[in-house]
């Protein structure tokens, strides 16, 4: 095995991991806060949708053949510099923001099941996608522009792993972020309180609510995010379909409980996730492997693997009660 | 006409969702993917619009997208069959059996099932197209095209029409050029775009220098494009999504077909059941007459310079006045070295029926076995 090959290997690898830590990252958080939000899904592929569509407007000036009624580009050369792409990362982000609004909405002002909700916020994100979404074949979205560009060459077979974009490096350095804050700050240390016993910290005069909508707020910008990451760059160019996340929320969710909701563990976690995804088209030619194994067992690894984790972990009950926040999923209400 | 999303197709229909009551036929169709593949789906629903222009009001058109194969397509067809559409295309291999299953049950009602091979009843017929044609032509220009001699393939369905495929660009590429070696990943979708990706860079990092795939979302041209190789688009013409990558994408041109079809409903002249099994290549009969289901698209002319050009257009017009055949026996064997059964007994070519319909197996040269 070649050293270039590995390094590209781990290109895939990150590719795929990347959305699923970003929005792990902000339901980590929101868990933590004592609050269950499933509709991870539904947030990323409304995040998804609209950063493809701000990304088809925010080309428009260097269209040579504007889409119809002028909106995006139907034939364009051009290239999405790195600052716009943060702005169209950004309001993927802010869309999922949106969304999560709601569920606070729902969930802390009118104190409806978490669990529910959070199964209706998926199924609205998914069918809001796909009436908003369709008709959008036509549109040409210029590429994202990477750090080194043609110069990546000049780095060997490191190339490839530099010149990713630079989500990669922040989303892995955001979620250890956010596993430090936890532990070791005020800030952290009320997030937890809220989330081990809301009574208590009520008690304590700490705003339960509040905290919890930051929590969730922060949640849906994270999972937005990590949408547009799909939509913009995990491809390699931009892409819209309807259902385009294909679960890949519903995997962060699954890599939070596989992580026992610590930071760097989901890290780890997200990693041997993206590499059961990567290894599954990489591994088909494998001399000697039994015919079965291609069509059956390859592709159902990513899946097959956080079953026989969180079956080991739920083996011992004193792992998910050391770490679960106590309140997550309970209602609370508030002693007046 | 009328979009209808496959999780709200049950309840819009039975709401009288469907109108055009007025119409002469109501013609219902069956996708497997989404109306904006690009590919496939896209294609196959310009065909819709093909008839909608062509007969005006005398029919009306109604399709359900996104249906998955298996047997939740029979909800589907069903719904079509029961709102009083009197002719219904399935579009995809997988509605095979849920096509059956239904046409058994509204014998009244015309059944065609593209790529299939199955006509338990009268009311069923079959269409295929001749992609394999294309492939010939994909096969030249990779042989002369490739530096490295490997070929990643993306491969949907270890299928008939998937193998015959596979089969008949190896059989060309390796003719021109012995040290080619296709690289062949299956993604087990029709559309996948991230799966697709993925694919296309899994045969990239391993040395492939030319994409082919037979799925159908742009993400492998895509992906060819910003690796700085080359690509053959699928089912729709993919030039604009990579400009320089592309080579030449097989298009599938569905219009005349389906406008044949309806005419043949409407006269009462529409024929199924045993016999009803149609196949057009690059031209209607295979023999140079009338525009078939197979269109090649967009030559990339700047890569292939003008000789290679010339040398897919000259083969292009034998393939379609067949003066040339896809699978001639001359050196053509199985994977383990044996002669095919017709071309044993003197056959010029492989032969549609049985061989072609039901192909199951690799030709030699190709290294990987068909997954079970």
């Amino acid at each position: 095995m070649e050293w270039a090959y590995l390094v590209l290997t781990l290109v895939s690898v990150l590719n795929f991991a990347t959305p699923l830590l970003l929005a792990a990252t902000g339901e980590l958080v929101v868990e933590k806060s004592g609050v269950l939000n499933l509709g991870v899904e539904g947030m990323m592929i409304v995040g998804a949708m609209t950063a493809y569509f701000v990304g088809a407007h925010i080309d428009l000036e260097v269209c040579t053949v504007p889409h119809f009624s002028g909106v995006g580009c139907l034939v364009g050369t051009s290239s999405i510099p790195m600052e716009r792409f943060a702005i169209v990362v950004l309001t993927g982000g802010l869309a999922g923001m949106a969304l999560s609004f709601l569920f606070a909405l729902l969930v802390l002002g009118f104190r409806s099941n978490q669990v529910a909700t959070g199964l209706g916020l998926t199924l609205l994100g998914l069918t809001l996608t796909n009436a908003l979404g369709s008709g959008s074949g036509d549109l040409k979205v210029g590429r994202v522009d990477t750090l080194l560009g043609t110069q990546a060459s000049d780095w060997g077979i490191w190339g490839p792993l530099l010149n990713m974009n630079p989500m990669v490096w922040l989303t892995i350095i955001l979620c250890l972020t956010v596993g430090w804050v936890l532990t070791h700050t005020r800030l952290g240390l009320i997030i937890r309180a809220v989330g081990e016993n809301h009574d208590s910290a009520h008690t304590l005069g700490l705003p339960v609510q509040w905290v919890r909508l930051g929590a969730i707020v922060f949640g849906g910008l994270c999972a937005g995010m990590a949408g547009a990451y799909i939509s913009m760059i995990q491809i390699g160019a931009p892409l819209w379909k309807e259902g385009i996340t294909a679960g890949a929320g519903w995997l962060a969710l699954a890599l939070i409980l596989f992580a026992t909701w610590r930071a760097e563990r989901v890290v780890l976690g997200a990693l041997i996730f993206g590499f059961t995804l990567a290894l599954e088209l990489r591994l088909q030619t494998l001399a000697g492997l039994p015919s079965w194994f291609v069509p059956w067992l390859l592709p159902s690894l990513p899946y097959l693997i956080p079953i026989i984790v969180l079956t080991l972990i739920s083996l011992d009950a004193r792992v998910i009660r050391r770490n679960a926040p106590a309140s997550l999923g309970k209602l609370f209400e508030p002693i007046s | 006409m009328k979009r209808v999303s496959s999780l709200l197709a049950a309840a819009a229909l039975s709401l009288g969702f469907a109108s055009g009551a007025s119409a002469e036929l109501k013609i219902g169709f069956i996708y497997v993917g989404p109306v904006e593949d690009l590919g496939w789906t896209f294609r196959h629903d310009e065909g819709r619009k093909a008839i909608e222009q062509h007969f005006g009001n005398k029919v009306s058109t109604t399709f359900i997208e996104n249906v998955p194969e298996g047997p939740a397509a029979v909800d589907a067809i069903t719904d079509l069959a029961e709102t009083g559409h009197g002719l219904i295309f399935t579009t995809s291999f997988g509605f095979m059996n849920p096509t059956n299953t239904v046409a058994a049950n509204y014998p009244k009602v015309k059944f065609e099932h593209a790529t299939g091979f199955t006509r338990n009843t009268d009311n069923m017929a079959t269409f295929s197209a001749r992609f394999y044609e294309g492939r010939v032509i994909q096969g030249l220009i990779a042989s002369k095209m490739t530096k490295t001699n490997k070929i990643g393939y993306i491969a949907s369905f270890p299928i008939p029409e998937v193998i015959r495929g596979i089969n008949a660009f190896t059989f060309e590429a390796r003719k021109h050029n012995p040290n080619i070696e296709v690289d062949i990943r299956w993604v087990f979708s029709w559309f996948d775009p991230a799966k697709e990706a993925e694919a296309a860079t899994a045969l990239i990092d391993a040395g492939a220098d030319i994409i082919v795939q037979h799925t159908d979302s742009p993400a492998p041209v895509q992906v060819a494009e910003s690796r700085g190789v080359y690509a053959f688009g699928q089912a729709s013409d993919m030039s604009r999504f990579g400009p320089n990558a592309h080579l030449v994408s097989i298009v599938d041109n569905w219009d005349s077909y389906y406008i044949d079809r309806v005419q043949a409903a409407l006269d009462g002249t529409w024929n199924g059941g045993a016999a009803a099994d149609i196949w057009w290549g690059l031209s209607k009969d295979g023999k140079g007459n009338g525009i078939g289901m197979v269109e090649m698209a967009s030559y990339n002319e700047k890569a292939l310079g003008p000789d290679l050009y010339a040398e897919a257009i000259a083969l292009e017009k034998a393939l379609f006045s067949g003066a040339r055949h896809a699978f001639p026996c001359t050196g053509l064997k199985k994977q383990d070295g044996s002669i095919p059964e017709e071309c044993a007994s003197g056959a010029p070519h492989l032969v549609d029926f049985p061989t072609l319909v039901t192909k199951d197996w690799y030709i030699e040269g190709i290294t990987q076995s068909i997954p079970k």
